[in-house]
């Protein structure tokens, strides 16, 4: 019976192949990290020199505390920190910015309101890339090159993130906005005391995608830092590639990779957190 | 504690009408239901004194100032919404105290009212709770509570319990009506049920397409509808019209008739005032309604008491008054006085 219905005699076999799948996949994926990792923890000859090796050396805290104290161009602990406000500042700013704009858009009627919305909504249609030309003789003529200002104000409007914000506004009942007002609550108050505490799922989630969209800026950093102290840590990994006879000093820029794929990783994990329970916890 | 007064109140949404003028005097410590069907306007006429809507003519004064241009804060009054609208992230105890706290109240005193409060709406064991933990019942409390820890001068009622099932809601409708009478606050209560009216209320505004067909006390509202509408709307069945051309004597100046259901009774065909086909019977225990159709085609319905012979359907009856119990209506749908 058991045999031919099949359901659980399946159930071993299958469940080991659906895993095995999987492993198969993640070992795929991770192989590149991996061999990063490795690279980062030899030294230059070793891998330099074919057979590749596939098991970490004994050179870890060396390769590692030269990436971070001296670098190539910059010493890496300058460009993290240097990526960490920038991608800091673009998400904080962003959600901001895009609370406040949405929070306008949805609770105050004003003359030009519809306006002002497709309007912002019209620069979701233009990306960074189009407009970098004109951006940069903004910035460069507000001598805001080579300056945290100058990487972080140009990136931190977002129609995306006021888009959102609107539309989860507009799913909170008018009631709770009148209760407010009855209960004597100014627009503000109403806006710090409700308003935010009911959007810190939103909020949470928008800050793992906005960090790692700053984090990951690549172009537009590259074009208005000609100071190595201020590159950020995702252009500096190319910075540091050899150009004519140069030679590469291969395990530093592997561990620079490496040490850029850890802020991110710890964000998304720390926050997965509180944006699952934020999820859980929902009420509407 | 404070008197209401509203003055000629209009109301305008663009080029539409919604309110036709209003006037309304409440008494101190009175309790005053505004009732009608969906999109009479009485939901506006309660925003309009909240001050979550704009009055576009007319004047609303509480205690005697007027307050037409004040923000809901400053009108000293409390409202429950019908969905009561408790802040979702905030317990049961900030909810209530929200108010107090804005109005920077000292903290021992806000424990206090909050404690009064929750004591008499039994929520003393919830204060720490989010509202999604609550029940209906529980959550429409703490609404109330919110409202009463302010001790408001006006208590506003949006439909508050609209959202409850029957059984909750009589006795919830029993704990409002105690716990006015206990605090003796001025309220104005609005619901489209007839039944919650006529408990409530000290008196009852009957609204009509923006109008206030009839102010009175519910009992006289009941024996002494000012319309046909009002004759319709308030009584549970509703009031039997006729058209006094379908009589066999005639009614001096009145155009149509209404007879309460409780007032007709059912005698042999050919012997009523009128006849009428028997259509279905509702037996409901203490009562039964029967229910008739009239050879001009109206329908009718007798209200009789439950141990009285019920009649087949498909029975032709006579259906009989006492003519003092009519109440005549003029062409204009509105009360006349025969003499």
């Amino acid at each position: 019976m058991a045999e031919r219905s099949g359901m659980v005699e399946k159930r071993g076999p299958g469940l080991w192949f659906t895993h095995l799948g999987l492993i198969i996949g993640v070992l795929i994926i991770f192989f590149p990290i991996w061999l990063a990792f490795v690279a980062s923890t030899v030294t230059q000859p070793e891998i330099t020199q074919p057979p590749m090796p596939l098991w970490p050396g004994d050179r870890f805290f060396e390769n590692y505390r030269d990436a971070l104290v001296s670098g190539v161009n910059a010493p890496v602990a300058r460009m993290l920190a240097n990526s960490l406000i920038m991608a800091l500042g673009i998400a904080i700013g962003k959600i901001i910015i895009s609370l406040l704009s949405a929070f306008a858009i949805v609770y105050f009627r004003f003359p030009g309101r519809r306006l002002f919305f497709w309007l912002i909504f019209l620069t979701l249609m233009l990306p960074v890339e189009v407009r970098i030309v004109p951006t940069y003789e903004v910035v460069a003529g507000f001598g805001m090159l080579n300056s945290y200002s100058g990487l972080i104000f140009p990136l931190i409007a977002s129609a995306t993130a006021t888009f959102l914000f609107r539309q989860f506004f507009l799913t909170v009942p008018d009631e709770l906005a009148e209760a407010a007002r009855v209960d004597g609550a100014r627009p503000m108050r109403f806006f710090i005391d409700i308003l935010l505490p009911m959007s810190r799922t939103n909020i949470a989630a928008l800050f793992v995608i906005l960090f790692i969209y700053g984090w990951n800026q690549y172009l537009w950093p590259l074009l208005i830092t000609t100071d190595p102290s201020m590159n950020t840590i995702v252009m500096g990994i190319k910075q540091m590639f050899p150009s004519g006879d140069d030679v590469a000093d291969w395990p530093v820029i592997m561990a620079t990779s490496i040490l850029a794929m850890v802020p991110p990783i710890v964000v998304v994990i720390s926050m997965q957190n509180l944006f699952i329970r934020g999820l859980v916890d929902s009420e509407k | 504690m404070a008197t209401l007064k509203l003055n000629n109140i209009k109301k305008r949404f663009g080029s539409t009408d919604v309110i036709h003028g209003v006037d309304l005097d409440v008494a101190d410590g009175e309790f005053i239901v505004i009732v009608g069907p969906s999109g009479c306007g009485k939901s506006t006429l309660l925003r309009m004194v909240a001050g979550l809507e704009t009055v576009s003519s007319g004047e609303i004064s509480i205690d005697g100032k007027r307050v037409n241009d004040l923000e809901p804060m400053d009108r000293d009054i409390a409202m429950v919404f019908q969905n009561y609208a408790l802040y979702p992230h905030m317990s049961v105890f900030e909810n209530i105290s929200y108010g107090l706290k804005i109005a920077k109240t000292p903290k021992a005193e806000i424990a206090e009212r909050v404690a009064t409060a929750a004591k008499m709406l039994q929520l003393a064991p919830y204060l720490d709770r989010k509202p999604r933990e609550l029940s209906g019942g529980q959550r429409q409390r703490v609404a109330m509570g919110r409202a009463i820890v302010r001790k408001p001068s006006v208590f506003l009622f949006d439909e508050p319990l609209s959202n409850l099932d029957a059984k909750l809601r009589v006795q919830m409708r029993l704990e409002i009506k105690a716990l006015q009478k206990e605090l003796g606050i001025t309220s104005l209560y609005v619901t489209h049920d007839q039944v919650e009216a006529m408990t409530l209320a000290d008196r009852m505004v009957v609204m009509n397409g923006g109008v206030a067909d009839q102010i009175g006390a519910p009992l006289e509202v009941y024996a002494n509808p000012a319309t046909t509408f009002v004759a319709g709307f308030i009584g549970s069945p509703a009031t039997n019209f006729l058209p006094v051309a379908a009589l066999s004597s005639p009614r001096a100046g009145a155009a149509t008739i209404g007879i309460r259901p409780e007032h007709a009774r059912l005698v042999h065909a050919g012997t009523g005032q009128t006849n009428g086909m028997v259509k279905f019977s509702e037996a409901l225990g203490a009562e039964t309604l029967v229910h008739l159709v009239l050879p001009a085609g109206e329908s009718f319905t007798v209200r009789q008491d439950g141990t009285m012979p019920c009649p087949q359907e498909g029975e032709h009856c006579g259906i009989d008054w006492a003519q003092d119990s009519e109440i005549p209506f003029g062409a204009d749908s509105r009360r006349i006085e025969i003499p």
